[in-house]
């Protein structure tokens, strides 16, 4: 089999057909609370604690709620090492620090593409995965959405010639039945796995696209707890 | 440019990149400062603190927060007394010794 980046979550790689593509960019998507934030930091807590640099970028949560959180579903952040498993809490530059509708769309906004990747650049040069959670908010320094699927194409595939693996996660409305939300991210990644609850179904989840790879194409129920997550596919 | 202004800047830069002189300029204003170069020692204490709790510890591990928080100090040229005394910043859990064990999941 050909070498793949497991994301060490039960069941999930068997789903991926052994893991993501080494230097690809794997989106999830799913409505609001189906565990999205959990799927990104188990992938990259797993990374950590096997000795590879991993970066989780938040854009709407504080890093201390961050580690809280993790900790519910057995991830102890605060015991990994702080220099392998990195943690940029960008909300915070949002609640103290960026105010204006100008200052979010200037040349120098820390929530422009090219700037964050600069941003990566200067302090995670090494890393081998990334996870960035949600990239909703970024679109609000683009008045344009045109000019934001361009630069998000951009900034995917300098990460991918970095040598990272990328997940990134995007928050559909419960209503629809589609893998994105600016209409472009299904198509910019490698992978595309959507999550979704519903009363009727309970937590399901589904490899929707893989590029290059043999995968499984159900609907699969996964479950929640303090042991972390379990996709119950074997 | 003062001195002091260029180095706070350049340290800003560094650290941030492009944004950097954005952050550092809403900083200043949060504060009310107007002048980098007539700020108490009191205002420039302000300033670490805010620049250490509101940015420098939402991206930085430890050891390279306490490089440039140390960075930092000596930019500002606070006494060392006064920014020991002040030192509220990131407290953090000891690390266990089996930290790169294989993750059970």
């Amino acid at each position: 089999m050909d070498e793949r980046v497991k994301t060490g979550i039960s069941g999930y790689d068997n789903l991926l057909g052994g893991g993501f593509i080494p230097n690809s960019i794997n989106l999830l998507c799913g409505t609001s609370g189906c565990g999205k934030t959990l799927f990104t930091l188990s992938y990259i807590y797993n990374g950590a604690v096997n000795g590879e640099k991993s970066v989780y970028i938040t854009m709407e949560e504080m890093k201390e709620h961050i580690v809280r959180d993790a900790k519910i579903v057995g991830l102890d952040i605060e015991k990994v090492d702080d220099e392998m498993l990195c943690i940029y809490a960008m909300s915070s530059l949002r609640a103290n620090l960026i105010n204006t509708k100008d200052e979010v769309e200037s040349e120098e906004s820390p929530l422009r593409l090219d700037n964050l990747l600069e941003f990566i650049k200067i302090n995670y040069s090494d890393a081998v995965r990334l996870g960035l959670d949600s990239i909703v908010p970024l679109a609000i320094a683009y008045p344009d959405e045109r000019v934001f699927r361009a630069e998000l194409f951009r900034f995917m595939m300098s990460l991918k010639k970095m040598g990272i693996t990328v997940i990134f996660t995007t928050e559909i409305p419960y209503s629809s039945n589609d893998t994105s939300r600016f209409g472009m991210e299904d198509f910019i990644a490698d992978s595309v796995t959507l999550l979704r609850i519903r009363e009727e179904w309970g937590r399901q989840i589904k490899v929707h696209k893989m590029r290059g790879s043999n995968h499984i194409r159900n609907f699969v129920d996964y479950d929640i707890s303090s042991n972390g997550i379990k996709v119950l596919y074997k | 440019m003062s001195k002091i202004s260029g180095d706070l800047l350049n340290f800003m830069l560094k650290w941030s990149g492009k944004s950097g002189g954005l952050i550092l300029v809403n900083e200043l204003k949060k504060m009310s400062v107007s002048s980098v170069d007539s700020m108490t020692l009191e205002q420039k204490g302000m300033l670490l603190d805010s620049l250490t709790r509101d940015y420098l510890s939402t991206f930085l591990g430890h050891s390279r927060f306490l490089m440039a928080r140390a960075e930092l100090v000596s930019i500002l040229d606070i006494p060392l007394d006064s920014y020991m005394v002040n030192d509220k910043q990131y407290k953090r859990t000891p690390q266990s010794p089996d930290m790169l064990g294989k993750p059970t999941a």
